[in-house]
């Protein structure tokens, strides 16, 4: 048997419970997703135009509760593609170390190769393969049914199921799989590791999402509140200063720009205010990144995510380095 | 229950237990903030209220919106607690005894294993009920400071799965039902996996269950439009139908559209001419009737549990 | 030494999986009192014999008792009987010394404590000390003490002798025979280091491949057993088994009493016994047929 095939028969020995799981888990994941597909497509055919949220058609109501219905489920369903890359991470990460250690099989392992990094990048080569390969089905059937599930959006310049469907399923799957080793290798036991590689990683991929925010604040558009916001990502809610200033609500409170009135857009400090352009606060506006920075957007957020990657899996590999084999 | 005991029973999952507790501390202390920060941001609101005569500019108020979506993380945890409890506490203590070779010893120098089971869950026991009981009453906390509901006194269903007597009941049912798959799946991370994947089946089970028991009791509930949505006390909503005015009769949507077509509203109106809608659900008064028979469920679940945990460990090899 | 059976086995096969037997039909009975080592090579089946006793495994065929207990009947009466050290004994990584004692003492309420706890102060291992930090004599001194402060008229020893140096092992007999001694306990020793047991058993039983090879006191056996090297004339019917010796000339065990040996022959040490009886019973692991 060549080199390569005995590596992938030992490796898939040495983790044949998690990468079984994570398979069967992606199997129905995709088979009931790729189910609603089918149940999505069916309606559309049946009468393309009941299933278009925007417009009212007489004769729809049966059908579109169906679709309604449907689409419903089937979002539920893209929230375990948003799970998928974090669980199957951690699951393969977390024990690559730490049960070595655990079982007292490292001294072996750490003895028989040349370099710990030689061992731990072979074993974790592996693991990255089955984690690609697993989670680029949850990344490419969770785009199959976006589109039938939001069959009036552009999806390739739309923000909707962001992180549910397209390649960041698997970008963040492998930092997960890294954060996943590195504690793993520092708690050196299998259960403890994986809880605090739970808290670990929604601590830092929370701080990634709200540094993202932060960051795409740069790229956001400032629009009216009757604005069409399609397929953009809102940022959240701004006010306009008369001086052109905007600044969120907070400031405004820090400000002591007191209001008690919205009329359409425009803030007022009171009732008797109203009509009195002198005595404005400011107008009500939302900070939008347009759905055409999508692809962009994804582009950056895969650079963040793969360069933490990078980080941790140096980290693992220090850790490992110095690590006392239990 | 010797100190001694519960001195070894923490010893023997130290790392577990204080990654539980301090997470358990936290969300209680964040819970207590977040209720305490929508309560005042709601006596403010309501104060603006009063005197405006109408919500425009006091609805806009950010801070009642922030903790609303700090309410909803805080449920969050507090739904995901009785799992992650059950799961992480119960699945090593046959599973690492067998995996770490120390099964051999333990279950000689107790003359039944029974007892040896009796001896290692109970503290567990206790830890996850006391735990999920506090996180549960966090979370009760929480729900009935929602600033955009008035479930001060009683939130009836809202947040139904997230706080409460159902937290504890729910741990306990989990971990007993981990232990019994640690102890047939003697590896810690396969048996955590393959426990997690019953423990959802048996919840969805349950779920849908309590929902077709529920279901069948429900009645019609007239809609009552408070400043906060539909229904002040929280009932538990399954459907909506029309209510004949003429008979009372209750038609369900499906057969109210089968029978007359898409019928064109009157201007400003929500309902077809001769029909009002209502909600067909349990109303939120009978909240804790629903609770104690999920709780009663789980409960004989928990018993069931531990005795095939039980069941298992008698007959396994070390 | 009362010659009661206190551990016996009838018939007993035991069978893992479809193909793989580990013992195949043994009938075997030890008497109350003293030391008795189980010898063999690796995969002979002394763990799976010892493990039926306790009650962790289940015949295939067959029983065993523990004082005329069925383990698998009542389980508990027999844990009662019976002090256990499972093989490369594995304590728990988080407690110290103390605590498995305190933790004997939960399981089993009248464990002596103080006992066990004087045995390794004897030994100069703290009680305070963790178990991780433990070397691996040390690790299975505490096994043997948590055994021994059971009371236990019947000790399982299930090759605690393993991975521990000689004078280690020589500790580890020492507390044994003297506990043994002084209890008035019976006590089954696995191991394939037959040098050790010579010193410290009264009686030998000898397994091969899943069956008895041998069962006789140590003073008998050695005094029943010689050797003849290659071309000896070996008495018709007597011989036992050939096995390699030192410098490569065949050894041949012999069976013959004292009074009728010849002067071609030479008595066998215990080593040279067991080697005998081991080359006659040479089975393929796995395909002895119950």
């Amino acid at each position: 048997m060549s080199r390569i095939g005995s590596w992938l028969i030992l490796s898939f020995k040495l983790h044949r419970w998690e990468v079984l799981a994570a398979a069967a888990g992606v199997a129905i994941l995709s088979a009931a997703m790729l189910w609603f597909t089918w149940q999505l497509r069916a309606l559309s055919a049946t009468d393309p135009g009941c299933v278009d949220p925007a417009a009212y058609a007489p004769g729809c109501s049966q059908l579109g509760q169906r679709f309604y219905e449907l689409s419903s489920k089937a979002e539920l369903l893209s929230y375990l593609s948003w799970l998928s890359p974090f669980v199957m991470g951690l699951v393969l990460g977390v024990p690559l170390v730490s049960r070595e250690i655990e079982h007292r099989t490292a001294g072996l392992a750490w003895t028989l190769s040349r370099s710990r990094t030689w061992w731990l990048a072979r074993r974790a080569a592996f693991l990255v393969l089955v984690l690609v390969v697993l989670l680029l089905v949850v990344a490419i059937v969770g785009e199959v049914l976006a589109f039938p599930q939001m069959p009036a959006q552009h999806l390739d310049r739309d923000f909707a199921w962001y992180g549910r469907r397209g390649g960041l399923i698997v970008v963040r799957g492998l930092a997960a799989l890294g954060l996943g080793i590195l504690v793993g290798a520092w708690l050196g036991r299998v259960l403890p590791a994986l809880l605090v590689a739970i808290f670990a990683s929604v601590l830092i991929f929370s701080g990634i999402s709200l540094g993202m925010d932060r960051w795409m604040e740069g790229h956001a558009i400032v629009q009216a509140f009757d604005a069409d916001r399609a397929g953009g990502r809102q940022l959240g809610e701004r006010i306009l200063l008369p001086s052109g200033e905007l600044i969120d609500y907070g400031e405004l409170q820090r400000r002591g720009l007191a209001y008690e009135v919205i009329q359409d857009d425009r803030l007022w400090a009171r009732p008797e205010d109203i009509g009195h352009m002198d005595r404005l606060i400011g107008y009500d506006r939302y900070l939008v990144v347009p759905g055409s920075l999508y692809s962009q957007i994804v582009l950056d957020e895969s650079a963040v995510v793969g360069g933490t990657t990078v980080l941790l899996a140096l980290a693992a590999a220090a850790f490992v380095r110095r690590r006392r084999p239990g | 229950m010797t100190l001694r005991a519960w001195r070894l029973a923490f010893k023997m999952q130290r790392l577990e237990l204080l990654l539980f507790l301090s997470a358990a501390i936290l969300l209680v202390v964040a819970s207590l903030l977040i209720a305490w920060g929508a309560s005042e941001a709601r006596a403010s609101f309501d104060a603006c209220y009063q005197e405006q005569g109408t919500d425009i500019g006091c609805a806009a108020s950010p801070s009642l919106n922030d903790f609303s979506t700090l309410g909803g993380f805080a449920r969050l945890g507090a739904f995901l607690t009785p799992f992650a409890l059950g799961l992480f506490l119960g699945v090593p203590v046959v599973a690492r005894e067998i995996e770490g070779r120390t099964a051999g010893i333990a279950w000689t120098l107790s003359r039944s294993r029974s007892r040896w089971l009796i001896q290692r869950v109970l503290p567990l026991v206790v830890v996850a009920i006391v735990l999920a009981a506090a996180v549960g009453i966090g979370s009760e906390l929480v729900t009935r400071t929602n600033p955009y509901a008035d479930y001060a006194a009683n939130p009836g269903f809202a947040d139904y799965t997230s706080r409460g007597v159902l937290l504890p009941i729910r741990a306990i049912v989990v971990l007993l039902l981990a232990i019994a798959v640690g102890a047939m799946v003697p590896r810690q991370l396969p048996a955590l996996l393959l426990a997690a994947g019953v423990t959802v089946a048996l919840f969805v089970g349950v779920t849908i269950g309590m929902d077709a028991w529920m279901t069948s009791e429900a009645r019609p509930i007239p809609f009552d439009e408070s400043r906060f949505g539909p229904f002040g006390d929280g009932p538990r909503i399954f459907d909506v139908a029309y209510r004949e005015d003429a008979t009372g009769k209750v038609i369900s949507m499906n057969d109210f559209y089968n029978q007359h077509g898409d019928v064109a509203l009157p201007d400003g109106e929500q309902d077809p001419p001769g029909f009002t809608q209502v909600a067909i659900g349990i109303p939120g008064d009978q909240y804790w009737i629903w609770a104690m028979r999920e709780s009663a469920i789980l409960g004989v679940l928990a018993v069931a549990a531990g005795g095939l945990a039980a069941l298992v460990i008698r007959r396994r090899r070390p | 030494m009362s010659t009661e059976p206190i551990l016996e086995a009838h018939d007993l096969a035991k069978r893992y999986g479809r193909r793989t037997w580990a013992l195949t039909g043994i009938d075997l009975a030890i008497p109350q009192g003293g030391i008795t080592a189980l010898v063999g090579p690796n995969a002979a089946g002394k763990s799976t014999l010892i493990k039926t006793w306790v009650g962790f495994e289940r015949p295939t065929r067959g029983n065993v008792t523990v004082a005329g207990i069925d383990p698998q009947k009542d389980r508990s009466s027999v844990l009662g009987l019976v002090g256990y050290v499972p093989q490369s004994p594995s304590l728990y990584d988080g407690l110290s010394i103390e605590d498995h004692l305190d933790l004997a003492v939960l399981l089993r309420p009248e464990f002596d404590r103080a006992y066990a706890l004087r045995r390794l102060d004897q030994l100069g291992i703290p009680a305070g000390q963790g178990a991780k930090s433990l070397s691996g004599g040390q690790q299975a001194q505490v096994a043997l003490a948590l055994a021994l402060g059971t009371r236990a008229s019947i000790l399982l020893l299930d090759e605690p002798l393993a991975s521990l140096d000689p004078l280690a092992r020589r500790e580890f007999l020492h507390v044994l025979t003297d506990a043994v001694r002084s209890e008035g306990a019976t006590a089954l020793l696995s191991s394939h280091i037959v040098t050790d047991v010579e010193q410290a058993c009264d009686r030998l039983v000898v397994l091969g491949v899943g069956k008895i090879l041998l069962h006789d006191t140590v003073s008998d056996a050695l005094a029943t057993h010689w050797l003849a090297t290659e071309g000896a004339a070996t008495p018709a019917g007597a011989a036992i088994g050939s096995f390699g010796g030192p410098s490569g000339e065949r050894l041949t065990l012999v069976r013959q009493p004292a009074s009728s040996v010849g002067p071609d022959l030479r008595p066998a040490s215990l080593e040279e016994v067991v080697l005998g009886y081991l080359a006659s019973g040479r089975v393929v692991p796995g395909e002895a047929a119950a």
